[in-house]
């Protein structure tokens, strides 16, 4: 049960990052890998039959609020949380592989933290919840990042996505005093500030997921390695953006403005994904591109077509993230090279990974075939952009003149079986087991035959363009347009109001009458008739004044 | 015998009792008051458990006063002074004598050591009799004493900007003191000898007279709180004074100035305090963002702080001043983790500027080179954002809830304000931490020693714990 499963998983989580050592990491993360496999298949096994039990437990008990942490097992659960363990469990074997990791134990324990925390929102029933865990799992996303300008960006903007899905709930709850998810529809109806909050929702979903405009964090996972960025990319915050969207996608309808906003945002993903995917020249961020184009997809796809069912999309995410996974690979096969243009011709050598790609293609377009009546045109778009974009990579990564450094070539080797066999073995799998048509065998061509003509060859031109590889258009659009403001404001408040006015007029006049004033009593009481005339004039004074009064 | 013994009474002697006995102590040969220390430290321990001790005896879902004891002071006019505690008023407490604890470890390496313990228990007795005085000259008395220790300890430890420092604190201060008294003096004379603070809210304020005592003792209030043009005299202490636990004691000042709101402000304001309390929050929420800004593009880490404690401060006062029956609470549970939070990030943002002063280091990069306290510090800045890791953000969530439905405006502003002095925290620590300006010849920081870092552990699982279970020291 997923109750269960939740707490074996944080628990062996937080052991192995409180106990892990540098002497154990190895054996430290083949043991959490190992626990993440039993985990799924004790998540399989119940999925299969059909096993169901309520898991509710009271969190918080206050006068006004009280707040319940649901984790039951049930069919929707399951289905919701499946392709996560999946995903979660390949990245934790990724990880004992991958080479030179630092803090594996570590790193492992807290990926199992991480889908133990994104587990709270894929089952709650209340937004209390909904936002506490992604924000938990986002906090473990923190520890997972281990370079320092992503780190930070990553901070910054979980922070803002986590401001405004707290602004977003508190408009809620303000309205309807209910945490329930189930209060939502009938919030959608009330108008009380519900384009304010599908607004401030498209916000966070929109940061978490790092859609178009807000992509400058997802693009600075860059700098990690593989395995991180992919987990970062598919188990922690644009997961938890999705889930966070599949629960409130009734504020999210084309009805509302934030909705709109979306749709636009998707497709714009989707276009900054195909263009991204096709020009940049690093491995690292084509994989983010593509999986950009992925979350503009889902989007899309939920908004226009709303039959929001997470379950027709787990294989699609799942044979994305092997994508990622296979790129994650050649790149490890050479050295760790993350520059197409520097490889090429490499079919000789790593033959083993030559087949996957297409026998990926084949698998995601039998899924999305699968499921056209519910994605409608959009997925027929996604396969012909599979069919633009993997036979480009595949091209320049296998055939064409080899551009490989020659120690690279020179220790250039296959990867472990252990590693090509899921790659193998899952779409292989999902191809026999869904319908097999006619279509597949067309794709499968498809795209042997572009890998081999390559119609996109110029656009390998732009590998040479600095301006487009070393871009950071958007960082610099935010701090001109947002950080930039606030800072001038800032210094332009601190300087009139705390400086001129408090300190130099305020606080320097009540100085200056005090020493009015001394200077007053002081000649008051000097034995010279000045001193007398003013102790005269001054009891005049009060007279006049007590007389006035009285 | 238990029964009739003076709990309230004794949790305002003790650290009274703690500081006669730190005066008397002996200081070590070469001049260390590690006594004095010590015997303030296990005194505020004393009165921490008496605390606890006090918690089992309350009925927590009463809420008016319990444990009331009343002292004859004066026959003629007849003045008793009395004592009482709620949950409110109990958590506050709570909340002084854990930050107290948390300042304490910071002080443990100042010099004048001793006069530090010494003023610094006399405050936070007298900060204990205020939050539980049940009349109002009791009130008055312990809202000005307090102000004695204060003024001390800024004198001896305030920087080289102190005297301004100082003339700044008096000038608020006085001006508060003035209209307190009045007003106290007014309200025993109006209302034929009244004394209870808890009996406030039946008195008729319809006369111009009584709408002034009320006037003075909201203004008296809001000269404590870090509200415009209020803001200016804790703004310069804290940008000035390098002693976390003097830094910790003068923010905790504004707690009294929320306490006297919440204590005064009648349920249903007269028709001429409605326009009173608009202009009040339309300053309160200028001032917040003007505050945040003004501590986002700052680099001193206190002012940050400062920026950090004025918003929540404020949105504190917010809350008291819509407050709608349910919230005072929501209120109390933030403060107790606000408090941690601020009191630990101010004694380890102290013991870093210590260690760079005396290693001459710049800031950038500084934390790099000590794992336990970068650790406990992203900690506590994590839930300085208000992430749910401790109650800061349930308590928030309603408080930021309740502010929404009386205004939006103003609870947006609020969460914007949140949003941007967290920013602030967090670009101060990625300043500590930035690899980028470390190398290996650069002399490295030294860790906090291992019973620090135990003492931090231990109040992160306060906070985890603190939010779920708010009163967890009673298993309630």
């Amino acid at each position: 049960m997923i109750s269960g499963l939740f707490i074996l998983s944080l628990l062996s989580g937080f052991s192995g990052a409180i106990l892990s050592r540098e002497r154990y990491a190895r054996f430290v993360s083949f043991l959490i890998a190992t626990i993440s496999l039993a985990l799924l298949c004790n998540l399989f096994q119940n999925m299969q039959d059909g096993f169901a039990q309520p898991a509710i437990w009271s969190l918080l008990d206050y006068k006004q609020i009280h707040i319940n942490l649901n984790l039951s097992s049930n069919a929707h659960n399951y289905s919701v949380l499946f392709p996560f363990l999946i995903m979660t469990f390949l990245s934790l074997l990724y990880t004992y592989f991958v080479p030179k990791e630092e803090r594996r134990g570590r790193l492992s324990s807290l990926m199992l933290v991480s889908s133990a925390f994104l587990m709270l929102p894929i089952c709650s029933d209340n937004f209390v919840v909904l936002v506490v865990g992604s924000s938990l799992c986002g906090i473990s996303g923190i520890y997972i990042i281990n370079d320092f300008s992503g780190k930070k960006n990553y901070v910054f903007y979980t922070l803002v996505a986590d401001m405004s899905l707290f602004a977003a709930m508190g408009i809620i709850y303000s309205s309807t005093s209910n945490t329930d998810l189930d209060t939502l529809s009938y919030y959608a109806q009330t108008n009380q500030h519900t384009e304010l909050t599908s607004l401030l929702l498209l916000l966070g979903i929109g940061i978490k997921s790092g859609l178009f405009l807000f992509h400058n964090q997802i693009f600075s996972y860059a700098n990690l390695k593989f395995n991180r960025l992919i987990f970062m990319n598919y188990c922690v915050a644009p997961a938890c953006g999705l889930v966070i969207f599949s629960k409130t996608a009734v504020l999210l309808s084309p009805n509302h403005i934030g909705g709109s906003i979306l749709l636009i945002l998707s497709f714009c993903s989707i276009l900054y994904g195909v263009i991204g995917g096709l020009i940049y020249d690093n491995l690292k961020e084509k994989a983010l591109c593509l999986n950009m184009l992925l979350w503009g997809f889902f989007f899309a796809v939920s908004i226009l077509f709303p039959i929001i069912n997470f379950s027709i999309f787990s294989w699609i995410f799942v044979l994305f993230f092997l994508i990622n996974l296979w790129i994650a690979m050649v790149s490890q096969s050479c050295s760790e090279e993350i520059y197409i243009s520097r490889l090429g011709g490499t079919w000789k050598k790593l033959p083993q990974l030559l087949l996957i790609a297409p026998i990926l293609t084949v698998a995601l377009s039998q899924q999305i075939l699968t499921q056209v009546d519910s994605c409608g045109w959009l997925g027929w778009g996604l396969i012909v952009i599979l069919l633009v974009i993997i036979p480009y990579l595949m091209h320049q990564i296998f055939l064409g003149r080899c551009e490989c450094d020659e120690m690279v070539w020179a220790f250039m080797h296959s990867p472990s079986l252990f590693l090509l066999f899921p790659l193998y073995a899952l779409p292989l799998f999902l191809i026999f087991q869904y319908q097999f048509s006619w279509e597949l065998v067309i794709i499968f061509a498809i795209v042997i035959l572009l890998t081999l003509i390559n119609p996109l060859q110029v656009l390998s031109n732009l590998y040479e363009r600095d301006d487009i590889q070393l871009s950071d258009f958007f960082e610099r659009f935010y701090e001109v347009v947002l950080l930039a403001p606030l800072s001038i404001l800032g210094r332009v408040l601190w300087l009139t109001v705390d400086f001129l006015l408090i300190e130099r007029t305020i606080l320097s006049s009540i100085l200056h009458f005090r020493n009015i004033l001394i200077n007053f009593s002081a000649q008051m009481h000097s034995c010279q008739l000045i001193g007398y005339l003013l102790t005269i004039g001054l009891g005049l004074g009060i007279i006049l004044i007590l007389g006035v009064i009285y | 015998m238990i029964e009739n013994f003076s709990f309230l009474s004794a949790i305002i002697l003790l650290p009274f009792v703690g500081m006669l006995f730190t005066l008397f102590s002996r200081e070590d040969a070469d001049g260390n008051s590690r006594n004095a220390f010590n015997v303030a430290f296990l005194s505020v321990c004393a009165n921490l458990l008496l605390v606890l001790r006090i918690f089992s005896n309350m009925d927590l879902q009463e809420n008016g006063l319990q444990l009331v004891e009343r002292f004859n002071w004066l026959e003629n006019p007849n003045i008793d002074i009395i004592l009482g505690a709620d949950t409110f008023s109990i958590v506050m407490i709570m909340s002084v004598h854990f930050s107290f604890l948390i300042g304490m470890f910071g002080a443990r390496e100042s010099q004048h050591l001793k006069s530090m313990m010494i003023f610094a228990l006399i405050f936070l007795g007298m900060l204990t009799g205020f939050f539980l005085s049940a009349d109002i000259f009791s009130f008055y008395i312990f809202f000005e004493a307090m102000l004695f220790p204060l003024f001390m300890l800024i004198g001896i430890f305030g920087d080289i900007r102190r005297d301004g420092i100082i003339y700044r604190f008096f000038l608020y201060n006085f001006f508060g003191a003035v209209l307190l008294f009045l007003a106290v003096i007014m309200l025993f004379n109006l209302h034929d000898g009244f004394l209870d603070i808890h009996k406030y809210d039946t008195l008729k304020h319809q006369s111009s007279l009584g709408i002034f005592v009320l006037l003075a003792i909201f203004i008296s209030c809001l000269s404590r709180i870090p509200i415009w043009p209020f803001h200016y005299w804790i703004s310069s202490i804290s940008a000035n004074i390098r002693s976390p636990l003097v830094f910790i004691l003068t923010n905790l000042l504004p707690l009294t100035g929320l306490y006297g709101f919440m204590r005064f402000l009648p349920n249903n304001f007269h028709s001429s305090l409605v326009y009173g309390v608009t202009i009040l929050e339309i300053i309160a929420v200028i001032t917040m963002i003007f505050i945040a800004l003004i501590g986002f593009i700052n680099r001193d880490v206190q002012y940050k702080l400062f920026s950090y404690i004025t918003v929540y401060y404020i949105m504190y006062l917010l809350s008291i001043i819509n407050e709608d029956g349910l919230s005072i609470m929501n209120v109390a549970f933030s403060c107790f983790a606000f408090i941690i939070i601020i009191s630990v990030l101010e004694i380890l943002s102290g013991y870093l500027h210590l260690e760079q002063e005396n290693k001459g280091l710049s800031p950038d990069g500084i934390l790099c080179s000590a794992p336990r306290i970068s650790f406990i510090y992203s900690f506590f800045i994590l839930a300085a954002m208000g992430l749910p890791v401790s109650s800061l953000f349930v308590n928030n969530f309603l408080i930021v809830s309740q502010l929404i439905e009386e205004n939006l405006q103003i609870g947006l502003i609020v969460v914007f304000s949140l949003t941007l002095t967290a920013g602030s925290l967090l670009k101060d620590y990625y300043r500590l931490k930035d690899r980028n300006h470390t190398s290996p010849n650069k002399p490295c920081i030294e860790d906090i020693s291992l019973w620090r870092y135990a003492f931090g552990l231990i109040m992160i699982l306060i906070l985890l714990y603190s939010s779920i279970k708010p009163l967890w020291f009673l298993g309630a």
